[in-house]
């Protein structure tokens, strides 16, 4: 990496304190805050030590492991701030079950106090058949998932020696008013798009701390092939996004309808990664903007007028702007105390985030193949745990195959329910 | 205005705007081979519409007419 400056204060972006409202959003109905995971598992011994020698020689971790969220006053700029001195960063170690050569739960059951804590850990669990995994842990303020990629990578040395881009270039200032009008064009979009109530699976018991599960769905590089060839028959002209978004669509609407909800709209925000593919950073910070799709029961006759709704509000959205005018908006909301930046940002859907979130990071990677010298033998994103709307589906590639994990609260949809979304799911994709 | 020059200047926004430095974008590349996802084929859509002060029809947008910059530059220039 090049000579790098490393700022004391680092102010976040618009997507950033808005990863800080879901925080807490997540804390005041569930057990944890905004955390997200990505595991990457090897064939052969990673050690612990030489693994934490590696880290803390690295400024990059030892620079990210000072960053405290700043407590603001009102009206502040959010920010990041550096500690002076830092503690060795850590790899606690783990023995994985011989049974079920699982993850430890605890590992999952930890959180992270970004005001007062280190934004990420490090978990290394040892398997029997000598496999190991590193399990990265960090705060969603502090980046997404593809910088977290970037970031294990570089950890890695699996980047192909391209060089690291830690910081996003300065964000263009607009006037004020330029500010004002993005966010009057966002307002109007969002009460004309969000006023009809929305679907989830949400029942009046909100305010219990619920178990938190990861539900993983695997498909072979046949059936990925074959999803992907079905993307065209359901009219997916534009990639795979949209027809994994529909058959999610129609699955969680089964879902519901098994639970006895029926006849709402389901509502869904998608977040765009927006780094040039291919690209190396930024590593810090949210890169995100983000499209909203609003599907009436009618849309949901079937997959081909599913993809078509998507495709056309994504086109409509896309031309009038609104990927750009949201994320310029969530730079001018960065000054509001989060109680009223809470209250704006959820009042068109009458309190509800939304219906389900959804994100697919894409192939990225399906070429890692190589970490810390060993051969990789899997690579998992884990979303965060949002306990309110309390489901979150996250599709990725892994050396070309197609895979999902849901993140669930328990009590809103349990294992058997899952069991029953991946079957509607895998009919939905196979066609 | 010929389709050479169109799949050129697709290939120009390309460059500049979706894709890293060093990734090697020719008018033959097919776009899914880079990565471009939905969003950013859609993106260049966009693009050529305004550049060309056109709207293109949303169901001749098949997978063969958006593989390559060139596909797309012959598939706009009828539209000219």
């Amino acid at each position: 990496m090049e000579k790098q400056e490393w700022p004391d204060m680092l102010l976040l972006n618009g997507s950033d304190y808005f990863q800080v409202l879901l925080d807490k959003h997540y804390r005041q109905y569930g057990s944890h805050g905004n955390i997200s995971r990505f595991a990457v598992k090897v064939k052969g011994r990673l050690e612990a030590g030489q693994l934490e020698q590696t880290i803390n020689n690295d400024p990059v971790f030892r620079w990210l492991y000072s960053l405290r969220l700043k407590r603001q006053f009102p009206f502040q700029l959010p920010q990041w701030t550096q500690v002076k001195s830092i503690n060795p960063i850590p790899i606690s170690i783990y023995e994985a079950n011989p049974k079920t050569q699982h993850i430890p739960n605890e590992c999952f059951k930890k959180d992270i106090q970004p005001h007062s804590e280190p934004p990420f850990l490090f978990d290394l669990i040892h398997y029997e058949n000598d496999h190991t995994l590193l399990l990265f842990t960090w705060s969603h303020i502090l980046m997404d998932s593809q910088g977290a990629e970037i970031l294990m990578r570089h950890l890695g040395n699996a980047t192909d020696n391209k060089p690291i881009q830690l910081l996003a270039p300065e964000y263009i200032k607009l006037s004020i008013m330029q500010q004002l009008n993005h966010a009057q064009k966002i307002r109007d979009f969002m009460f004309v798009e969000g006023q009809k109530t929305v679907i989830s699976l949400l029942t009046d018991k909100q305010n219990h701390r619920y178990a938190n599960r990861y539900h993983l769905i695997l498909f072979s590089e046949i059936e990925t092939e074959q999803i992907i060839g079905n993307c065209g028959n359901a009219g997916a002209q534009f990639g795979r996004s949209p027809f994994l978004l529909a058959a999610t669509m129609h699955s969680f609407r089964d879902l519901l309808e098994r639970k006895g909800k029926s006849n709402l709209n389901i509502w869904v925000p998608l977040p765009q990664n927006q780094r040039k593919k291919g690209a190396c950073g930024p590593l810090v910070g949210n890169q995100l903007s983000y499209l909203f799709y609003r599907i009436l029961p009618r849309h949901l006759e079937s997959m081909q007028r599913t993809v078509e709704v998507i495709r056309q509000q994504m086109i409509d959205q896309m031309r009038r702007g609104i990927p750009s005018s949201f994320g310029n908006m969530m730079v001018l909301l960065r000054r509001l105390p989060l109680l009223l930046y809470g209250f704006i940002v959820k009042s068109p859907t009458q309190g509800a985030l939304a219906s389900f979130f959804f994100s697919d990071t894409g192939k990225t990677l399906d070429d890692l193949s190589d970490f810390c010298g060993l051969p990789v033998c899997d690579a998992i994103h884990y979303p965060p745990h949002s306990s309110n709307p309390g489901f979150t589906i996250i599709f990725m590639n892994f050396q070309h195959k197609l895979r999902a994990v849901i993140a669930h609260t328990e009590s809103f949809a349990n294992e058997e329910d899952l069991s029953f979304f991946e079957t509607s799911l895998r009919k939905n994709l196979f066609g | 205005i010929t389709p050479t020059a169109i799949a050129e200047n697709i290939c120009l926004f390309i460059r500049s705007n979706l894709v890293a430095e060093g990734i090697e974008v020719t008018p033959s590349t097919p776009l899914t081979r880079i990565g471009l996802d939905s969003f950013s084929l859609i993106e260049i859509i966009l693009f050529v519409e305004r550049q060309y002060q056109l709207q293109l029809p949303a169901d001749a947008l098949t997978q063969e007419n958006i593989n390559s910059s060139e596909t797309l530059a012959h598939y706009i220039y009828q539209y000219l």
